[in-house]
């Protein structure tokens, strides 16, 4: 592989020296590219409390490119569908080289506390969330506590 | 074929040439892929491609379209090519697309929402996207653009540098921060 462009080094030292308060990303040992991520779920909203795993990968055009980036802790959410894919303009047509990993797993935070059912990716859990917002508030707590809470 | 791989393709194919000449270039491929899977979709559906006559008007003007195209490309990004000639000694502003500080004699882009980037990264963009990464005006499209401050201090210190401008030329060795 290519040697690690600067900036990918530049935004991994940040990373680690001013962490983002409520988000952790580590680069793995053997492919700086790979980011093993914790996102803690937001206050006030159905996921508080709970600790979310994703893995951030960033392609070989990166920054020309998106990150890839998947949640590996299930999660009940209208936007991220059960392989952990999520739903996220900035990780699609609207990614601009302007944004960094650092952005892009705050927005990924927000996302949590501003689930959007009208822009679905898991079709079931988007119909609940708008025909019974308090049944589904409730399942996601409970995805929370089963699933985001043990480890 | 999933758009990242047409897009390296398309670089490797095309990359000698200059910047404009890539974008009208791509703009043309794509446009013959429109055409093609407009054909394909219309075999499978028995119905005649409802845009054959247009394609065709369009392969007739393509060479003035061609060179209205490349003109307004050219307008819009090469005029705005510059070069760094010096720094004020409190400028510390980078590049946000590599995250390295400018310095001296680097070659630099100024879209037209006075945005700046280095010319090589904000190259690179331009053959994905005709969108300014900083504040997402459309550099073709409509003439609305923002007027956010220069990142650089001023416009003294710049210098327009022709189309053909080539950092591996430039007598001072170029050194990132």
């Amino acid at each position: 592989m290519a040697a690690l462009p600067r900036r990918i080094i530049k935004e991994t030292q940040r990373l680690l020296q001013e962490p983002v308060p409520g988000i952790s990303a580590v680069p793995d040992d053997s492919n700086a590219r790979y980011f093993h991520v914790i996102v803690t779920g937001p206050e006030d909203s159905p996921f508080e409390g709970g600790l979310f795993k994703l893995e951030l990968f960033l392609p070989e055009d990166y920054p020309m490119s998106a990150p890839k980036v998947r949640f590996i802790t299930q999660i009940y959410h209208p936007n991220i569908d059960r392989l952990g894919r999520i739903c996220l303009d900035i990780l699609k047509d609207k990614w601009s080289p302007a944004l960094q990993i650092r952005t892009v797993l705050l927005s990924i935070q927000a996302l949590l506390s501003a689930p959007n059912p009208d822009d679905p990716l898991a079709n079931d859990v988007a119909e609940l969330w708008k025909v019974n917002e308090a049944e589904a508030i409730r399942n996601a707590k409970e995805w929370t506590r089963k699933y985001a809470m043990d480890n | 074929m999933g758009h990242e791989q047409v897009t390296s393709k398309f670089q490797r194919q095309f990359a000698p040439y200059p910047i404009h000449r890539q974008l009208y270039m791509r703009q043309q491929y794509e446009q013959e892929r429109r055409r093609q899977s407009l054909v394909i979709s219309s075999r499978v559906s028995g119905t005649p491609p409802c845009d054959t006559y247009r394609t065709l008007v369009c392969n007739q003007n393509a060479e003035i379209s061609r060179d209205k195209f490349i003109q307004k490309i050219t307008r819009f990004i090469d005029q705005h090519s510059v070069k760094v000639m010096s720094l004020c000694s409190d400028c510390t502003d980078k590049c946000i697309i590599c995250m390295c500080n400018y310095s001296e004699n680097e070659g630099l882009r100024k879209l037209r929402c006075n945005h700046k980037f280095h010319r090589k990264c904000i190259d690179e963009w331009l053959l994905k996207s005709y969108m300014c990464p900083v504040c997402r005006s459309d550099l073709i499209g409509s003439a609305k653009g923002c007027n956010d401050a220069c990142i650089l201090h001023g416009e003294s210190n710049w210098e327009r540098v022709p189309n053909n401008y080539d950092e591996s030329t430039s007598t001072s060795s170029v050194t990132l921060q």
